[in-house]
């Protein structure tokens, strides 16, 4: 297949997917829409996080920290200043932020950036440990931002939370990030730089005798996944319009760590998989939770089942497809090229 | 006039032990080398050290007139000390030419941001690191398995691609751990022959472990000698398959511990 023709396709698919938006936008119901957003928003999540876990093969469990930066960066900024006279009861919030009032798209590069600076910073502990450590020191890194959010309570209106944000996030948003987002970083992970993340995911020392520069390699990484992040955090508080610091926990990492873990760890597709099962799947599952009839039985609702079966989908998931529903493959025109020649039963062209 | 690679009084320590004890050598352009000693004689230490994944605890490794003792192991590379690895180290999960790839990537030209928005410039750098790479493995006779995952090759094979992907960083100095190690004879004779082309095309200089004697002595221009962390004997192979030293370094130095 043409570079010409794959890239022909990639803008008819574009099309299609926002020619779908568009139309959800206009005819689906509240809820679809709202389900719709929690996608997209979760799609950018996954995927970047997608490029620390899956493609530099490091376990970093501090999502939830930049998601929480970047959700509040983003809430501080676009907030108008009387909004935020009206949120902070306990004692006003300090001077810069209680006149700053800048226009949504501005407060999410903003959260974007913030999130990428504190990823800077941790960075340089963070990268010097592997495995269970920087497993550890990233646990900790999530929930010390959370504590701050707590105890910070002239930035953040400690555990009160913010309030009353303007529901800018509309699926224009969440679904032109997450394109953006993917496209971006998988170009990223195609390019030298993501195949020296892959060669020190498969083995650090060797890459380091090939002259990569582990520490530079993944603090990009780093800085690459932790901005996307905190762009999916202000779009989240947008779509919320409530943020507290209950909102950050390490449950919300954990979440993320699921997506990506059952779509494939180190296949954007399988991150993309995994959000929409996630978020769409949750929702779908809220039929098991009524009353049914099947034959002459009659099952009453049983509140908490979806989660029940849920948790079954997962475990299969897992006993059947190890690696995750993708593995480590990507959904590419080619890839879907030689699947079909393969089902037609002729040779794979090469 | 400066040394083309020199070790000067290199000492390492680990705790108590001292792996490698005021050892210097001077190797110079173009040159193959062995490096033989007895199993825990700090060979593959020598190496650690000559590359920057270890620091030595005293002496001075000077290349091209420049002290490197202190550098990291990806500068090194850089200017250009490859070597490969006594337990192969591939990266398993990657394509054949994937792995070669990465060689080049300490000279890309193009920032990461020309990556993510797939500007001109970056697609530039990325063909002229597939064509380097295609090439070095055309070389080697392996372009048709390019495509290849890399842990799906035959052991023989992993080591030469291991090799070449040492030279597609376009190094003045390769450095051999046990590159025959647990090849078939027949596989043994292609590698001896592939070494010496590379030597001959490119001029590099090679200094390479090894514990295969018939390789060693039939491959080796010169010849040093460890044992216990010290330097015991140089010489040509000639030289040091009499040298008593040598002998008892290998066999033990009781000469009536059998009576």
């Amino acid at each position: 297949m043409s570079d010409k023709f794959k890239s022909r396709l990639n803008v008819a698919s574009l099309f299609l997917l926002f020619g779908l938006l568009f139309l959800f936008n206009r005819y689906g119901s509240g809820y679809q829409i709202r389900i719709l957003n929690n996608i997209g928003v979760f799609i950018t999540l996954a995927v970047s996080y997608n490029l620390i876990n899956g493609v530099c093969g490091l376990l970093h469990l501090g999502p939830n920290g930049f998601i929480a930066i970047g959700a509040y960066t983003s809430a501080l900024l676009s907030m108008t200043p009387a909004e935020k006279q009206l949120n902070f009861i306990l004692g006003q919030v300090i001077w810069p932020l209680s006149v700053i009032h800048v226009p949504f798209v501005v407060s999410l590069i903003a959260a974007g950036i913030a999130a990428a600076f504190f990823a800077f910073l941790i960075s340089f502990p963070v990268l010097r440990v592997r495995g269970d450590y920087l497993a550890i020191v990233t646990l900790g890194f999530g929930e010390v931002v959370r504590v701050l959010c707590n105890a910070g309570e002239r930035v953040t209106n400690g555990p009160l939370g913010l309030k009353g944000l303007y529901p800018h996030t509309n699926l224009w948003w969440s679904w032109g990030v997450a394109t953006l987002a993917v496209v971006v970083i998988q170009r990223l992970i195609d390019s030298n730089y993501g195949l020296a993340m892959k060669a020190i995911r498969e083995d650090e020392d060797a890459a380091r005798a090939m002259g990569v520069n582990p520490f530079r390699s993944l603090m990009l990484a780093f800085l690459i996944s932790a901005f996307f992040s905190g762009i999916a955090g202000g779009l989240l508080a947008h779509l919320i319009t409530t943020i507290s610091p209950a909102l950050f926990t390490f449950f919300l990492t954990f979440n993320l760590l699921i997506m990506i873990v059952v779509g494939g760890l180190g296949s954007t597709t399988g991150a993309i998989i995994g959000a929409v099962l996630f978020s769409w799947g949750g929702e779908a599952l809220r039929i098991v939770e009524q009353p049914m009839e099947i034959g002459s039985f009659t099952i009453p609702g049983i509140p908490g089942m979806r989660m029940v079966i849920f948790s079954l989908v997962l475990m299969l998931v897992i006993l059947f497809a190890s690696k995750g529903i993708m593995g480590r493959n990507e959904l590419s025109w080619d890839y879907l090229e030689s699947k079909f020649a393969r089902f037609r039963g002729t040779k794979t062209p090469q | 006039m400066n040394p083309f690679f020199q070790m000067r009084h290199v000492t390492r320590r680990f705790g108590g032990l001292e792996a490698v004890g005021d050892f210097s050598i001077t190797l110079e352009r173009g040159e193959l080398v062995g490096l033989i000693g007895p199993n825990g004689a700090g060979k593959t230490t020598t190496f650690n050290m000559m590359t920057g994944m270890l620091r030595p605890t005293a002496g001075d490794i000077i290349w091209k007139g420049e002290n490197i003792t202190r550098l990291p192991p990806h500068l090194i590379t850089a200017k250009g000390i490859a070597r490969t690895f006594q337990n192969i180290k591939l990266f398993s999960d990657m394509s054949v030419v994937e792995n070669i790839m990465v060689s080049c990537h300490y000279s890309i030209d193009s920032s990461f941001l020309a990556a993510m928005l797939g500007l001109p410039k970056h697609k530039r750098e990325e063909k002229r690191i597939r064509e380097h790479s295609l090439k070095c493995l055309e070389e080697a006779g392996l372009a048709h398995l390019a495509s290849e995952r890399a842990q799906n090759l035959p052991y023989g094979l992993q080591r030469k691609l291991e090799i070449v992907r040492a030279i597609a960083t376009r190094p003045g100095m390769l450095l051999l751990d046990e590159p025959v190690a647990g090849m078939n004879p027949t596989e043994k004779i292609e590698l001896s022959a592939f070494i010496r082309r590379i030597r001959e095309k490119s001029g590099i200089t090679i200094l390479l472990i090894e514990h295969d004697m018939k390789f060693v002595m039939n491959i080796c221009q010169r010849i040093r000698v460890m044992n216990y962390g010290r330097s015991i004997a140089e010489g040509t192979p000639d030289e040091i398959s009499s040298n008593p030293e040598v002998i008892s370094a290998y066999l033990g130095d009781t000469p009536h511990a059998q009576d």
